[in-house]
């Protein structure tokens, strides 16, 4: 059966003047048709090399990779007729031309009639809320509504796959959740495309995508839908502890027996670090509790937490995402 | 295949557009272009008059000034373009699309060509009637003719150029700010070149500008025909069937080199 | 504000000046930006120069070292000009760092002073590689006849030339750096503007009588025109010039733009202040 997408031991290795890097290592990963396949990862953990690749911009160094059916190596320009890609954190365009005409330009990259290109334009415009925008200048635009240009330039050409690489980076609460949202009602209903998306945040993950991949040092750790990674968890317990401490080491807390994993996340302005931490075993949590305040360091609470994809993550590589230094409060 | 023909022709038309529509939004660009040359192309002249040199160099002056702004073009809008495209990301969107390279190139090229004519045109026209230079033109459709192959050639190496310069970040930047001044002077821009030692003109007869440059200003301003300039346009054709297909090689070559090294992309170099 | 605070942001600047634009550390930029492009120009003007002359059967060597002189001293109006206009665009655009140098305890003004400095010793340095290269191609290859006696140099006037010329240029720069604080539109073009007006009006390679009437007017008012005589009477001990006169012009052209300068950048400040443009980020 023909996978819409298909990877066979992915490798791709970059040689650096001191230092050689396994951006993939051996990534064997099947996506099908009209799913919302999430890819979930830190920084640096290969999200981006593994679109790079399927997308035509990057050979790899070895392995296969199909999208499409097609041979990302052998046949990229049928690879390119059937996808589109949108990366967050980007403002592809040119800055002096007006929002309808980057999006023109972009349609005749796609090879499409200028009457149809405009029908289009005008839809996608109105169902992105930007269509007041339409004659300003980009550069004129805020990230949120550049990112909106960038995700409806991408779907322009009606592409039959999708990828979105980290499509909600740096905007804010509503904005990401609306295009979140808009990418959702695209594939269930619309086009009926199959999206590939990567993120590092695990509640986009969660809330989108119909089955997860975590990638960490360029190997996939797992690959299951949200709701099965995290019942898999449900024999370990998890416990969020706030501690009134930011200064405070909590490396600690690895070490002991019968801990999982733990992640932590400093609030500078409240001066308050939540640990969240995954133990085996009830009990445990006592004897953190009891080294804490041997640390002399504050307990403000102590409470139950339902597993999340991070909680996947940390029980698979023993530690959180990422130090966070401010509430991660763009993606609660 | 006519549809790809088809499809990467509205490719390039959509790039040009994009040229001509973003290159002349800026009214004060435009002034800026016009009057800026002018000023330089003044002091030269009046180092002439100082001189007590024929009026017809002063031609010289104005013409190879009117050539300079395509020489700029080549130099920031085609080689370096690779690069602007980079930092922005739109790099990226090209290489993923279904399209053609030299689409691409083609249409920056047409569209440099139809925004600078504009300039150069004013500049010429300004110049000859501020310093009522003298013409001599006897066959203006051997002025266009080598006009329009000194401009095919240029805009051929400017696509070497931008494919060569695609891997490479500030390095283009800084090869770019390399090949001004020392071209206008190795190509003769102010005065006919053979004037110049030996060792610069074997240099400068490796830029197409200076064997157009040379068949223009004799024709317009000395009244020669196209009989005496032969030379200039063999040499121009050779450099347009030379450069045109080491350019797609050189595309193509270095775009492998970019997916392979894992640079296509890459920012801040 | 303290001296000492005056003179560490001035110092920092320089460093900065030095670290990001200099290109010490890449031999082949710096001789590239230092040495092969201003030589490029002098070898233009100097070959019209010689081109022109051996048309016409005559080479006045005096008028080959005037010009010579000129275009030369010239690479401090370019660089000067360079730096400081495209200073508030990297600056504010690329680097975004305006506006933590503008919070900080040590003026925007003394930072863009040191920046400036930077430019004049970039300059300095390119001025000296070109003069001796030039020398080196037009007197040692083509045996050119230059009437220079550079054991005959008066120093002292020379140095007060420069301090003055300098300061000029530097205060002009400020103008730019207010307009480019208060709009993002003309910041490439206002070099090229300010840099092409001073070439063809200030004599640098020709004699400004060559001018028509209006333009010699104009020229009599550019500080520019003063310096460079200054300058190669020191150099070139020329009898059409009057060093006194010259100076007092240049001190007085000098100082007037000095106020122009200061009145510019200090409204541009407050316009930038009120209109938040400090921060502001304009992308084409």
């Amino acid at each position: 059966m023909q996978h819409c997408i298909e990877t066979r031991d992915l490798v791709r290795i970059f040689k650096g003047k001191n230092e050689t890097v396994k951006a993939l290592d051996k990534v064997s990963v099947t996506i099908e048709e009209r799913e919302i396949f999430g890819l979930l990862g830190p920084n640096g953990a290969g999200k981006t090399t593994f679109i790079k690749v399927l997308t035509t911009l990057l050979l790899p160094t070895s392995g296969e990779a199909y999208v499409g059916g097609f041979n990302v190596v052998k046949e990229p320009e049928k690879v390119r007729r059937i996808t589109s890609l949108v990366s967050g954190g980007e403002t592809p365009g040119y800055g002096i031309l007006s929002v309808k005409e980057n999006l023109w330009f972009f349609s005749q990259l796609y090879g499409l009639p200028s009457s149809t290109a405009k029908e289009k334009i005008k839809r996608l415009m109105t169902d992105l809320d930007f269509k007041e925008y339409a004659n300003t200048r980009m550069a004129k635009l805020s990230s949120g509504y550049k990112q909106r240009l960038n995700l409806a330039r991408g779907l322009l050409s009606d592409p039959k796959i999708l990828f979105l690489d980290e499509p909600t980076l740096g905007l804010d609460v509503l904005t990401a959740k609306r295009l979140r949202g808009y990418i959702v009602d695209w594939v269930k209903t619309e086009a009926k495309g199959t999206v590939l998306l990567t993120t590092h945040y695990m509640a986009e993950a969660d809330e989108m995508c119909d089955r997860v991949a975590i990638i960490d040092r360029g190997r996939i750790l797992v690959c299951d839908s949200p709701h099965t990674l995290k019942e898999n968890l449900k024999e370990n317990q998890i416990m969020k502890i706030e501690v009134s401490s930011v200064q405070a080491e909590f490396s600690f807390i690895d070490k002991m027996e019968g801990v999982v994993g733990y992640s932590q996340t400093r609030n500078i302005q409240t001066g308050v670090t939540m640990l969240k931490v995954m133990v085996r075993d009830e009990l445990v949590f006592s004897k953190i509790t009891s080294k804490l305040e041997d640390e002399r360091l504050k307990i403000l609470s102590v409470h139950n937490a339902e597993p999340t994809l991070e909680d996947v993550y940390i029980s698979l590589v023993g530690r959180g995402f990422e130090e966070k230094e401010t509430e991660a409060a763009t993606h609660a | 295949m006519r549809d790809q023909l088809i499809h990467n022709l509205k490719v390039a038309y959509a790039r040009l557009w994009v040229r001509v529509k973003g290159g002349n939004r800026e009214p004060e660009w435009l002034i800026a272009e016009m009057i800026i040359p002018i000023l330089t192309l003044s002091a030269y002249v009046y180092l002439y008059k100082m001189l007590n040199a024929p009026p017809e160099f002063a031609g010289f002056v104005i013409i190879g000034g009117t050539m300079i702004a395509f020489w700029s073009n080549v130099l920031w809008n085609m080689s370096a373009q690779f690069y602007w495209e980079k930092e922005t990301g739109n790099m990226e969107l090209y290489m993923v699309a279904p399209i053609s390279r030299m689409a691409i190139l083609l249409g920056m090229a047409l569209g440099g060509i139809i925004n600078t004519t504009l300039r150069a045109v004013a500049i010429l026209v300004a110049g000859t009637w501020i310093f009522q230079v003298p013409f001599a033109l006897q066959e203006p459709l051997t002025a266009l003719f080598m006009f329009f192959l000194t401009i095919i050639a240029l805009y051929a190496l400017g696509m070497l150029f931008a494919s060569l310069f695609m891997l490479y970040g500030r390095e283009a930047w800084h090869t770019a700010n390399l090949f001004q001044e020392p071209v206008h002077f190795l190509s003769g821009l102010y005065f006919p070149a053979k004037y110049l030692p030996f060792i610069a003109q074997l240099v400068g007869s490796l830029i197409p500008l200076t064997f157009g440059l040379d068949g223009i200003r004799r024709v317009i301003i000395l009244g020669e025909g196209i009989a005496d300039i032969w030379i200039n346009v063999v040499v121009l054709v050779l450099f347009t069937l030379v450069l045109l297909p080491l350019s797609k090689f050189a595309l193509n070559f270095m775009e492998n080199l970019g997916k392979k090294e894992g640079r296509l992309t890459l920012r801040w170099q | 504000m303290a001296v000492s605070t005056i003179l560490k942001t001035v110092k920092q600047a320089v460093w900065l000046g030095w670290k990001v634009e200099t290109n010490w550390a890449d031999p082949l930029i710096f001789t590239i930006y230092y040495l092969i492009r201003p030589l490029a120009g002098l070898l233009i003007v100097g070959f019209i120069f010689l081109i022109g002359s051996f048309v016409t059967g005559a080479f006045n060597p005096e008028y080959f070292a005037f010009m010579f002189i000129g275009n030369s001293f010239f690479i401090y109006v370019v660089q000067i000009m360079m730096t400081m206009s495209m200073l508030i665009h990297e600056d504010r655009a690329h680097y975004e760092v305006l506006k933590h140098i503008y919070l900080s305890p040590g003026s925007l003004r003394w930072y863009i002073f040191g920046r400036a400095l930077n430019g004049v010793m970039n300059a300095s340095i390119s001025l000296v590689l070109t003069l001796a290269f030039g020398l080196l191609i037009f007197q040692g290859l083509l045996g050119v006849q230059i009437s220079i006696n550079w054991l005959g140099i008066d120093y002292p006037l020379l140095a007060l030339s420069l301090m003055l010329g300098l300061s000029c240029f530097i205060a002009m720069g400020f103008v730019l750096c207010g307009i480019n604080i208060m709009t993002s539109k003309v910041q490439f073009m206002l070099t090229e503007y300010v840099s092409g007006i001073l070439y063809l009006f200030g004599g640098v390679v020709f004699l400004p009588e060559m001018l028509p009437s209006w333009g010699q007017a104009i020229s009599t008012a550019l500080p520019i025109t003063y310096f460079l005589r200054s300058i190669r009477f020191s150099i070139l001990h020329q009898a059409s010039f009057n060093p006194q006169i010259d100076l007092v012009y240049l001190a007085l052209t000098t100082i007037a733009t000095i106020f122009i300068g200061a009145a510019v950048f200090r409204v541009a400040e407050y316009k930038a202040r009120r209109d938040g443009l400090i921060d502001k980020k304009e992308e084409y």
